[in-house]
């Protein structure tokens, strides 16, 4: 079972440090309005996006300049998309994915691996409801990609980037239904009924899309190392990981596992180093077998029996070795 | 605001106040969270028969430049009330003075648990409307801008709440009425961090003793528990009965908006 | 940097009409949903919450006396003000009126002055200098678009709702009410958004983005009482006419949220 935990409230009787929390140097309290499960999982329900390296995001492109592109990644953050990181050519308003490669203390966030999405929209949620939306091993957003034949990209900044080809009203409405009811339980069932009635057809949680030609990733296109711990337990404040830099990204993300056992530890739980899924291509492509994306619903809403996620693997490298 | 005697007889041949309370006993109290769409976060507070409606956005950019720091977001609060607010004339338009000085120390409060540093160079904008007034309007203002503050999920070291506390025919009383505020004693309004009872605000007019002082202070203490309560439900409410987002300024004070039920 | 997120918006408008559809699956001439709760305050004399689509604009009427218009001294005081408060939408500062929230206010009272639905002179009080005067204020609390017509509707329900208080010994004594305020016609408004040739009633926030010009057009059962256009497009004459008929047509249904 889960609780609602407020700011200001005790989450642990010993200093911990973890995203979305604050400690005194004697206890750990929460700092905004969160679930808590009874294994010490804290997922908040509300809060900003924290940028950190890894990360893969969608932005629009707001400035041009010489040396490359500023890209707003939503309030408040804007990153920056160097010439000599992307071989790509972008203008004003162009919509992007791109992932973030370095973030310092000020929240500067340098960005790489630009790619292009055209003919589509992007639709806003809030980043900590994204793993909602992405669900176990990506089934909500293929689930919703596949009925209403858009081509979904869900960033980890909360901006979706949700295809004009077809049906981009019933995406959206989807999309804001899953974020309205993000802490829930049977949601995915409840998306699924919706989605039925608006298609006229059974649509199931369970259709795995054939996969469509996925696009060619870019150069050093790989992934998700997912810089665990968003959640209770691995993060590390602030800061470079590791000194990344573009020549870094070819060889993909080791540092994945080491990153997310920082400062973790917390009286024989086990360190979250939970890779976030995939937050890429959502409908068509994919993932499925190839990219092995993470269960990121780590979350357990109030009442819902589900299945465990998956065990945090913290020290588990294989997702990183296959992406290149 | 305070007069040494009153003008008007402040307790009732049984020993209440004016609307019947006990001295040491809140006025009803409605709080919903989550109530404007286009808000980061938002919340109502019904608290006797003041209305009031707090509003955050943020973090976002900060405009003007030059209020910008780079070190931690700006914490902006505005404090205004509604020319249709009071019961006696229609208000003149544009802050007063004492609007002003609210803004101020509301703000300062804030500045206190907002978790600033996490976001530099953004502002996080809280705005309170005084949509009806009826004496305590700040204390209403402190814990609406609270809940709208979790709402926005805005990173906090503690949630706040805040009461006032007064002094009416020699008597400490809690939560003054507007009459009580007009002709009482005294006006102490405080509030305080819900972690550590730590004090963030702390007003005071009139006439106090020293042990007057240290009453008011643990009244008011524990009566903001109470409040801390209610603002603690309004939010958990937010997830455990999703509804549509509207501001149910109807409410009487007390009770608690009911969803219509989904068909 | 939201000016390119506007032009972003546009172009997801505009594609989405040149497939016909509205991104809440509305029709060109459907109002969202209506709601108006009568009288949530108990301090001003009437006061209205119209909800509309995610809109919200609550309306406030206080009644005072004052001394009346130096051309008009047997005629009460009318006035309307709005404001737009920045708690109402992430567009809105804080600071004085801007000329949107000016423009607003001088439209609805227009509607309601034009409408004559208050007799001015019946509040006059005889043997007294001063005359009653009733104050409407529209505070935005919650924008999603169209804010004309929800302010149109919330004036129009307080003013409904308005108790007048007593007037005795030159002084308002408003803890005695001396009737209600029963103006004479139900006046509405309705709003019409122009994209390229295209029009549609009763736009969102984001649909507002994407738009060139506006014309509200406000009615009571028999005549137009006030009309606004806004924004750079302009319309045929043509346009004008097709759309105050289609005005009255729709204010049967916005009358019937009144009720």
């Amino acid at each position: 079972m889960s609780r609602i935990v407020f700011p200001g409230e005790v989450i642990a009787e010993k200093p911990v440090r973890a995203s979305y929390t604050y400690t005194d140097g004697e206890k750990t309290y929460a700092t905004v309005i969160s679930l808590m499960s009874d294994d010490g999982k804290l997922v908040p329900l509300e809060g900003p996006y924290e940028p950190l390296a890894e990360d893969v995001v969608i932005g629009f492109v707001s400035d041009v300049r010489f040396a490359g592109f500023t890209l707003d990644l939503g309030a408040p953050f804007t990153g920056f998309l160097s010439s000599r990181d992307t071989r790509i050519v972008l203008a004003l308003g162009d919509i992007v994915q791109v992932r973030i490669l370095n973030v310092d203390e000020v929240k500067t966030i340098d960005l790489g691996d630009g790619r292009k999405l055209e003919n589509g929209a992007i639709e806003k949620i809030s980043p900590v409801k994204v793993p909602r939306l992405i669900g176990k091993r990506n089934s909500m957003i293929n689930m919703i990609a596949h009925a209403t034949g858009c081509q979904i990209i869900v960033g980890r900044n909360g901006y979706i980037f949700v295809s004009h080809t077809g049906n981009h009203a019933l995406a959206r409405q989807a999309i804001t239904f899953v974020a309205a009811h993000a802490h829930t339980s049977g949601l995915t069932d409840r998306v699924a009924a919706m989605l039925s009635e608006a298609c006229g057809r059974p649509i199931s949680p369970d259709v795995v899309p054939a996969p469509a030609p996925a696009p060619a990733p870019s150069g050093g296109y790989g992934y998700f190392g997912g810089s665990g711990g968003r959640e209770y337990g691995g993060r590390r404040e602030g800061g470079s990981r590791g000194g990344h830099d573009s020549r870094r990204r070819e060889g993909g993300y080791r540092e994945g596992g080491s990153r997310s056992s920082s400062g973790s530890q917390d009286g024989g739980r086990r360190p979250f180093g939970h890779r976030r899924e995939n937050p890429g291509e959502g409908s068509n492509a994919q993932h499925s077998d190839q990219n092995k994306a993470q269960n990121t619903d780590n979350q357990t809403p109030a009442g819902q029996g589900q299945e465990n996620p998956s065990p945090p693997r913290a020290n588990d490298q294989t997702n990183e070795g296959q992406s290149q | 605001m305070s007069s040494k005697t009153s003008k008007v007889a402040l307790t009732r041949d049984d020993g209440k106040r004016l609307d019947g309370r006990a001295d040491d006993e809140l006025r009803p109290i409605s709080i919903e969270a989550h109530v404007l769409n286009d808000a980061d976060g938002s919340a109502l507070v019904i608290w006797g028969k003041n209305k009031v409606v707090a509003g955050v956005f943020g973090p976002r950019e900060c405009v003007p430049r030059h209020d910008q720091s780079p070190y931690r977001a700006v914490l902006r609060c505005r404090y205004n009330m509604a020319p249709f607010c009071s019961l006696e004339e229609h208000g003149r338009s544009g802050p007063s003075r004492r609007s002003q000085e609210l803004s101020k120390v509301i703000s300062e409060a804030f500045e206190n648990v907002v978790i600033a540093e996490s976001y530099p160079k953004t502002a996080i904008d809280v705005y309170i409307d005084i949509l009806q007034s009826d004496g305590g309007t700040r204390c209403a203002a402190l814990t609406a801008a609270a809940v709208a503050l979790a709402d926005a999920g805005i990173p906090m070291k503690d949630m706040l709440s805040a009461v006032a506390v007064g002094k009416v025919e020699g008597r400490l009383v809690l939560d003054l009425s507007k009459e009580e505020d007009n002709f009482g004693q005294s006006d102490n309004p405080m509030a305080f961090a819900s972690r550590n009872g730590e004090v963030l605000l702390y007003q005071m007019d009139g006439l106090l003793t020293r042990e007057e002082v240290k009453a008011g202070i643990e009244m008011g203490h524990k009566a903001s528990r109470e409040v801390l309560k209610l603002q603690l439900d309004a939010l958990a409410r937010v997830y455990e009965q999703p509804h549509e987002t509207t501001v149910p300024l109807q409410l009487a004070p007390g009770q608690k908006f009911a969803p219509p039920q989904p068909a | 940097m939201s000016e390119i997120q506007d032009e972003l918006k546009r172009d997801v408008l505009r594609n989405m009409l040149s497939q016909g559809r509205r991104a809440d699956g509305r029709g060109n001439f459907d109002y969202r949903a209506i709601q108006i709760v009568k009288n949530p305050l108990q301090n001003a004399e009437g006061s209205a919450l119209c909800h509309l689509g995610k809109t919200q604009v609550l309306c406030g009427v206080k009644v005072d006396l004052a001394m009346p218009f130096s051309d008009r001294p047997d005629e009460g005081v009318l006035s309307t003000g709005a404001e737009f408060s920045p708690l109402g939408s992430h567009t809105f500062e804080p600071g004085p009126p801007s000329r949107a929230a000016i423009e607003l206010a001088r439209v609805v009272d227009r509607g309601i002055r034009s409408s004559e639905t208050i007799d001015l002179k019946a509040l006059a009080i005889e043997g007294m200098d001063k005359v009653q005067a009733i104050y409407i204020d529209l505070w935005i609390l919650d924008h999603d678009g169209n804010l004309f017509d929800a302010s149109m509707l919330a004036a129009m329900a307080a003013l409904q709702g308005t108790r007048m208080p007593k007037v005795e010994d030159k002084k308002l004594i408003r803890t005695e009410s001396a009737g209600m305020l029963n103006p004479k016609v139900p006046v509405v408004s309705c709003t019409f958004a122009k994209v390229d040739e295209r029009i549609l009633i009763d736009p969102t926030m984001d649909e507002h983005k994407g738009i060139d010009g506006q014309l509200t057009i406000a009615t009571t059962p028999e005549h137009v009482c006030a009309v606004q256009k806004s924004g750079w497009a302009a319309f045929s004459q043509k346009d004008i006419l097709d759309l105050v008929d289609q005005s009255f047509s729709k204010a049967v249904e916005l009358r019937r949220a009144l009720d």
